[in-house]
Formats: structure tokens, sequence, C-alpha cells
């Protein structure tokens, strides 16, 4: 009686939970199929820096490519029998290049040399023997648009995973995947049989269907109801999709790190963060180190505890000798070598949060930010690494100085700074703080300071457009008083509080007066000027007051980058962009960003403001640049100050290269620096570190350039005092010479004081000796 | 007004021969018009501050400018060693343009300009892309860019060059419905035909 009512209960039991059972099932079976279809993964948006170009005469030296190499993880090797390797034979490069798919198409792997002579490359062939035309490297990925559980992966075809790596993946955790449904007690049997004669845990016996349903649908708990589920739901798979599918989403899937925050998932990226390579390139004992960090990845890391990932590791290669898949005598090869792999790993984290923050503003006016983080889209961007290097050198070392020599109780100095390719617009390098790689607020982007004299060179234009301005036209730099609308007298002064009287227009804009400036502004008309900012490009909220001539206007430094790209991109606007094109995570095109031009300022006027602008760099207030670099660099720019000294701006450029820079404080307190004190510094500073070319500026038909004394206007001569190097049209020629010769003759004849040369050319020729 | 276009074909042949030409062109030697580089070149002896007769100076240079020749091709042309990379990526791009993959044409030429930002005849080919594509306001401005550098072109070249582009604004401000600008290009072309005789 006792034995039946115990046997009714527990078929009751039993009934009640299969029913249970039969129930759950059913709702694992529509949660396995709903996971499991289409969309599997949320995958990252990769972000790319420019791509580096190797042709004949590229400026590039044997340490840019070099570096860009070792950006790239390639690895010195005196055998180039793998992609990914390098060697260094004099001033040749000998590059086992990896090949990558572009956008517009795939750039095959291929062995190089490359030659170099004159600071470019001189010779540019394959090691076969034949001339090549131009080899692309791939570009170096520079950070990542994160989902928010932080996962990263590279997805792979199981078409494209080398059959050795899915072999040896199987040999060691599920041999029996290709005739199990899901389930294996063999495997557990065996498992269990290897870690007694272990005598300790070297094999686990899940099937990699549990172990896919663990880490895709599942925690990491160890309770009996997880086990259950996770044995029904591995079924539950295996009668929906095909083993190649479930293969394919294990490889994928499966965690096999955490570099910082972000969790390394698939052996795709694992390939990458470990060895710098694709799967592809991967030899024998690199696939089987991956294999043998899948049982536990932290335990086992090959950094952090290379002898027992070494030993796992080692332990894999002999299954593949067990299984007769290599030799004995293969596999003692293979376990010979050390455990190698990346000791910096592309970087985890984004290295350039500033640039990246642009690009991702960039893309939400096309993609939604869900889009960005969970597409997988591969964004080549227009960053140049070198260049961004360069800039984040020169304003570490620039600024320690400069916060040196200031008060110990002041704020540091912040700073911003964005660099351009003047003729396409494209960024080059940006840095929104002082502490490069810091995230926090983008001081490029979103710091609006007043731009000082950083303006001038727009109201100079402003009045070369009208024909009564030249170049030689003298304007007065006395005081002025203006009534505003405010009913405040508003009354500018020079920054040597001296008047300068009746002064050269190229002069006054080579030395920044403000007298002259102002004068000039409100003769054009500011609302012009206001017009002239806007045709640029710039919508920065500004009032056309009589201020607005000296900058009294609040611009970012990208505001400021566009302002200025016209000039130093021969009159023609191009929008300062910051990618170059977007795919889809499988190589299809999205988007591309073209090159965009539009003709803003004519060949003439663009020609005249460049030489001025030229001269502030040889003569005016930004001279320490000819101090540098000589007096034919071919750089051109413009400081700016911003009352007592608040702001330090220096915008210049060459042929290839515009750069604005800002020195200042956040708590608006005086930098107590004016623009060549500061920002020059950090210009000059990052220009001899990059390869800039100097100014190309032909004078146009009509325009001559010619010496003029500086306060007569007359004609002089070089090393004449007060002799200065003017574009002049035709028309404006002065025909008068200041007549220097022939004053210098007679102090040969009778070497008395000049009384005919004027009192002011004599003060300033006398001033030369002092 | 006659109303011209250009035949795609005949653009290609006439920026194939300008490359052509180009490879083969020697610029004149580099010459700046900056003082410094030019002779003879000014002495300043400065043995004794106090003896301003010891100034030599040869003001003549400063009434003999360089000639019009001189100062139109002052600076250095495009660097010629790069013309082989360029080829590769024009002809590349010609390739994708016949197969009418212009945007892969467009990246190819791009490419081409990064190397070479002074070329003239790739802002054109892009200006030509982009006319085939209907979008005219960029073909305007990028074929007024192919302009703007036409002048680092040996002269005769200079002058093919703007002829083609003038014609591809002609066309584009004619599409874009601007009369007073379509007139002004045909103005430039004949001046420009009636330059090349």
């Amino acid at each position: 009686m006792l034995f039946k009512r115990i046997f009714s209960v527990i078929f009751v039991v039993g009934v009640i939970s299969l029913g249970c059972l039969l129930v759950a099932a059913v709702y694992w079976d529509r949660q396995v199929v709903q996971e499991f279809s289409g969309k599997k993964w949320q995958v990252p948006a990769k972000v790319y820096a420019r791509p580096m170009e190797l042709y004949v005469g590229a400026p590039l030296t044997l340490k840019n490519v070099r570096d860009e190499l070792n950006r790239l993880r390639y690895q010195s090797d005196s055998s180039l029998a793998r992609p990914g390797r390098y060697q260094v034979r004099g001033q040749q490069l000998l590059i086992s290049t990896r090949g990558f798919q572009f956008w517009d198409g795939q750039e095959e792997k291929q062995q190089v040399k490359v030659s170099f002579a004159d600071n470019q490359i001189d010779q540019l062939e394959t090691l076969q023997g034949t001339e090549t035309d131009i080899v692309r490297l791939e570009p170096v990925l520079i950070g990542g648009i994160f989902p928010d559980n932080l996962e990263d992966r590279i997805l792979v075809k199981i078409d494209d995973v080398p059959p050795l790596l899915i072999q040896t993946l199987l040999l060691t955790e599920d041999r029996r995947f290709f005739s199990h449904s899901g389930l294996s007690l063999m495997s557990v049997a065996r498992a269990a049989l290897a870690n007694l004669r272990a005598g300790s845990m070297v094999e686990g016996g899940s099937t990699l269907t549990q172990q896919l349903v663990k880490n895709f649908f599942l925690t990491n708990e160890r309770t009996l109801n997880r086990k259950v589920r996770e044995a029904v739901m591995a079924l539950l798979l295996e009668l929906h999709y095909s083993k190649n599918e479930i293969l394919e989403a294990y490889l994928n899937e499966i965690y096999l790190g955490q570099a910082n925050s972000r969790s390394i998932n698939g052996f795709g990226l694992a390939s990458h963060h470990y060895f710098g390579q694709p799967l592809t390139d991967l030899d024998v004992s690199q696939m089987a180190l991956l294999v043998a960090m899948v049982k536990g990845p932290s335990y086992y890391h090959p950094l952090r505890n290379p002898e027992r990932a070494k030993q796992r590791r080692d332990h894999v290669l002999s299954l593949l000798a067990e299984a007769e898949v290599l030799s004995p005598k293969e596999v003692l090869t293979e376990q010979a070598k050390p455990i190698q792999v990346l000791r910096t790993p592309p970087q985890a984290v984004n290295p350039y949060p500033d640039f990246i923050d642009l690009v991702n503003r960039q893309l939400k006016q096309d993609y939604p930010e869900d889009a960005l983080k969970s597409e997988g889209l591969q964004i080549y961007t227009t960053l140049d690494v070198g260049v961004q290097a360069a800039l984040e050198k020169a304003m570490r070392q620039r600024l320690t100085t400069l916060n040196q020599a200031q008060s110990k109780a002041a704020t540091p100095l912040q700073a911003a700074a964005i660099v351009t390719e003047p003729k396409s617009g494209e960024v080059l390098a940006l840095l929104g703080s002082a502490e490069p790689g810091s995230i926090g607020f983008n001081r490029a982007l979103d710091a609006k300071r007043p731009i000082g004299s950083t303006i001038k060179p727009l109201v100079y234009l402003l009045a070369l457009q009208q024909s009564q301005y030249q170049l030689n036209s003298f304007i007065s730099d006395e005081p002025l008083s203006i009534l505003g609308q405010n009913g405040k007298n508003w009354q500018p002064d020079n920054y040597d509080h001296r008047s300068h009287g009746q002064v050269m227009l190229q002069e006054a804009l080579a030395h920044s007066y403000n007298l002259a400036t102002a004068r000039l502004g409100m003769d054009i008309g500011v609302e012009h000027l206001v017009k002239l900012i806007r045709t640029l490009g710039v919508d920065a909220p500004m009032l056309a007051v009589p201020s607005l001539t000296l900058g009294a206007v609040d611009m970012t430094p990208l505001q400021v980058a566009a302002l200025y790209q016209p000039l130093a991109g021969d009159g023609f606007n191009s929008p300062i962009r910051a990618i170059r094109a977007v795919q889809q995570g499988d190589g299809t095109p999205l988007t591309r960003y073209a090159l965009q031009v539009s003709q803003v300022i004519n060949p003439e006027e663009i020609y005249l403001l460049k030489h001025a602008l030229q001269q502030v760099a040889n003569t005016g207030t930004a001279q320490k640049i000819r101090e540098v670099f000589g007096n034919n660099a071919g750089l051109a720019g413009k400081t700016g100050t911003t009352d007592d000294a608040r702001d330090s701006w220096f915008t210049g450029f060459s042929d290839n290269f515009l750069a604005v820079i800002w020195i200042g404080r956040d708590n608006n307190q005086p930098a107590k620096l004016t623009g060549a004190q500061g920002a020059l510094n950090v210009w000059i500073d990052l220009m001899q570190q990059i390869n800039f070319q100097p100014i190309r500026n032909p004078t146009p038909d009509g325009y001559q350039q010619v010496w003029l004394d500086q306060y007569t206007g007359t004609l002089s001569a070089e090393g004449c005092p007060g002799a200065v190097w003017v574009a002049v049209a035709e028309s404006a020629l002065p025909t008068e010479s200041s007549g220097c010769r022939l004053q210098t003759r007679l102090l040969d004849d009778d070497s008395e004081t000049p009384t005919e040369i004027p009192q002011r050319v004599w003060r300033s020729w006398r001033n030369l000796w002092r | 007004m006659p109303s011209l276009s250009i035949r795609p074909n005949a653009l290609w042949s006439l920026i194939a021969t300008t490359l052509l030409c180009s490879c083969t062109y020697l610029p004149p030697a580099p010459e700046a018009h900056r003082p410094a580089e030019r002779k003879p070149p000014v002495v300043i002896h400065r043995a004794k501050p106090q003896a301003p007769t010891r100034i030599i100076l040869a003001p003549e240079r400063v009434i003999q400018p360089h000639t019009r020749e001189e100062l139109k091709y002052a600076q250095p042309a495009p660097p010629s060693r790069t013309q082989s990379a360029e080829n590769r990526l024009y002809a590349q791009a010609e390739q994708h343009a016949n197969a009418a993959e212009f945007d892969k044409a467009a990246v190819d030429i791009e490419r081409a300009l990064r190397i070479n930002p002074y070329s003239s005849h790739g802002y054109l080919r892009l200006a030509e892309l982009h006319s085939r594509n209907q979008d005219w306001k960029g073909a305007e401005q990028l074929a007024l860019k192919a302009i703007n550098y036409a002048h680092y072109q040996p002269p005769q070249q200079s002058r093919s060059l703007k002829l083609a582009a003038w014609q591809l604004i002609l066309e584009a401000r004619q599409a874009q419905g601007n009369a007073t600008g379509a007139r002004e290009a045909q103005q430039r072309i004949d001046e420009l035909e009636s330059d090349m005789g």
C-alpha cells in the first residue's frame, strides 16, 4: 500500500515535472529560434586611419614607413615567408604585406622592396624584381564604436576559417561534434577518463553546442537548473540548425579574453588581438594557442601566465599528433616555438578619443547610433596617425615648458588643435585637450573662444576685393573712437599702445596693427565681414559690431580651421571632413564622402593674401618661423591674442598642412601668452616634425613682386632700409625710386650724414647697426 | 549660340594625351619668385657697424622683374617622380569608368590627387565623372579648380585643359539654367580657341 502510494506520488511529480519541462522546452525553443535567427550579435563599428600609400616620389622616410608597419603590428623578421613581416636592409625596407579589402577593392598581399633616398621613396619593386607603381598598406585600426555590452568581435565565415583551426578545435573540445545531437555521453566519459589520468581538469565534457548555448543564451551560474536548460537548448539548437551554422556561431561567439572593459569574442578578433594577424595568416602553434585559451582565457593568458599557456598549447599540439594530423616531428617543431603574442595589442580603447568624437558626430548625421554600435560597420577616416603623434608630442612638450614658466598657483594651461589637408579639407590630426588620449571636454570641437587677430586676414581679404586697396596701399593706424549702439565709445588700441601713423596695408597685417585693421574694417563695412564668414561656412553667432574686425567673436578651433581652409586651399572651400567611406562588415560599400570643392575667393585675391600671410611669417608677428625655418620656408599664418592674453592662437599653413593651435585656460583666466609666445611655438614644433611642403603661390598675369620702401611706398631694393617684399598689381606699381642706391653712393663719396635721405628712412637704416 | 557637349571618349583621349605629354615635359628649372633665390645676391658687409658706406646694393634688380613667362612658370612643377603612381591610378579610374563604376573611378582619382593635388587633369576627370552623374554643380566647381591649376602645365597643354574645362563648365551652367554663367564660359572658349588658332 505504502509502496503504491510512494509510486503514485513519484508518478504525479514526474508527470508534473515532465509537463513543466515540456512547457519550458516550448518556451526555450522559441527563445532559441528567435535569438539565433538573423542577426546574432551587436558588432561594433571599426574605425580606421588613412592607409599609407607607397610609391616612387612619396615624401616618406624609412622611419616613417617602419613606424607605420609597427603600428600595424608587423614583425621584424629575417624571413618574409608570411604576411605581416618586414626587414630593414640599409636604406631599404622589404615588406611582406597583408593585403586588405578596401572600400574600392581588394589590395592583394605581396612582397615588396622599398628603397629610400632624399627623404622620399626612391624605388619600389616586388621581391620578384618587377616594378610596381603603388602599394597601399592596410589602414591602422584606431578604435571602435562599441555596443553597450562592450563585446567586440570580428565576424568570420566558416569557409574563411583555416580547416586546421577547426580540426584543432574539434580535437580539443568536441571530437564527436559532427555525430552527436547536442549532447554526448561519450564526451563526458572520455573527459572524465582524461582528467583522471592527468590528475587535473584538462578536458571538459560539454559539447561545442552546449558551450555555445552557455555563452550565447545563459549565464555562468553552476546550478542544476542551468545545466538542464543548457542540455535542452543544445538539443533544440541541433534540431533547428545545421552543424556548420552552429560551428560558425561558436567560432564567433566564444569568449577569448578581455582588453580593459572590452571583451574579446570569437577567433577572428582574438587572432588580431593576440597576433596582429588575420586568422588565415596564423601558423599551427598560434592556432593551437587560441584553441588552448578556450578553456580559460584568463587562466591561460599568454602574457600573464606564459608557462601555463605554453603547457596547454603543447597539450593541444600533442592531440594533433595523436590524431595523426601532424607528424610527431612537426609537433615537436611547433612545441619548440616560444609563446609570442603582441605585447601591445591593437588599441582596445580608442587612443584618439577626440578624433573619434568628431567621426562620431559626422557619422550621426547619416547613421542612427544603434547601427554604429551593432552593424559591424567599417569606417575609413582621414586621420594621419603620424601627424597625430607629432601633434601630441609637440603639444605635450611645449605645454610642459609653458606651464613651468607660469605661476605655480595658476591652473594648468589647456589646449586644442586641429590639422587638416588644405586641398581636400581632410582632418589629419585633432587634439581636444592638453592631455592627449584623455576622454572629456573636446575643446577642438566645443570650446568657443574669442579668436582675436586670427580674424584679420579676412578683413584684409575684403579690402583686397575692392579696387582701391592693394597690398602697397597706405592706411591710417591713428587712434579711433566709435560710438556703439550701447552708447559707449569703442576705442581699440595697438598691442604696443602706440600709433604707427600711415602704414602700408601689407605691413599692418604682418604686424597685426589693431588701429589700422579696425579702420580698414569700418571702411569696408562690418556686415561684409559677417557675410564672408558665413560664405566660408562658419555659423558661429556673431554681431556685426566694430569690434568684430579685431576678432570679438567666439569660435572653436574647428571653426577657425574652416575659416582658413579656403585661404590655404587656393581659394577653394572644401568642407572639413573626417570620414572617407563607410562599408558594411561584409565589405559592401555604403557611403562615400567625396571630395567637394567650391571656389569662394578668386585667384588674384588669394594670391595677394597668401603673399601677405607669408610676410607675417617672415617679418611680422610670427617671424619666429623665419628664425627657425629660414627666410624661404614657404609658410604662412596669423597669430591671435585676446584681451589680457587669455587666448593664444596660431593658425598657419604650408602647401600640405593647415594647423590651428589654441592655448588658454578653461576658467578663462589669462594664459599670459600672446599668440606668438604660446600657440606659435607648438605650431613650429609640429612643423619641424612633419614633412611640410612649401606654399606654392605663382604670380598671376598682371602682378609683380617688388621691393618697396614701407614708409614711402617707392621702389626700393633688398637690404635697403625699410624695404619690404610686396606683391602688387602692375597697375599699382610705383614709378618712383626710394633712391636707396643713389644715397649709398653719396655716402661713399663724403661719408657724411645723408641729409637727403628722409629722416625716417635714415633712422631705420641706422637701427640696422645697433 | 551653339551648344557644346563633351563626348566622354574625346575627353579621356585629351586627358590621356595630356598625361603622356606631361610625362615627357621637363618643367623649367624652379625659379622662385622670392628674392633670396634670385641673382645676383645682395651683399652686405657688416664689418664696421658705423660705416654705412660699405653697403653695396644692386638695385637694378628691382626694376628688372621676371619676364611674364618666368613669372607664370616660376613655381616648381609637380614632382614628376610620382607620375607612374598617378598614371596607374588614372588608368585604373578609366577602367572603372568604362565599367560604369563611377564611384570607384572617383576613388582612384582622389587617390591620385592626394599624390599630386595640383593635377589639373585630375580635377577635370573628376568633374567629368560628376557630370556623368548629373551633379552639375560639383562638375562646375571641379572644372574651375582644374583651370586654377592649369598653369602648372606647359602652355599648350594648359590651354587645352582650360578649353576642355570651360566646355564642361558651359555644359554644367546650361544644365543649371545659368545663362549668364554659360555666356561667360562660351566667351572663354571662344578666346581660347582663337588663341590656339
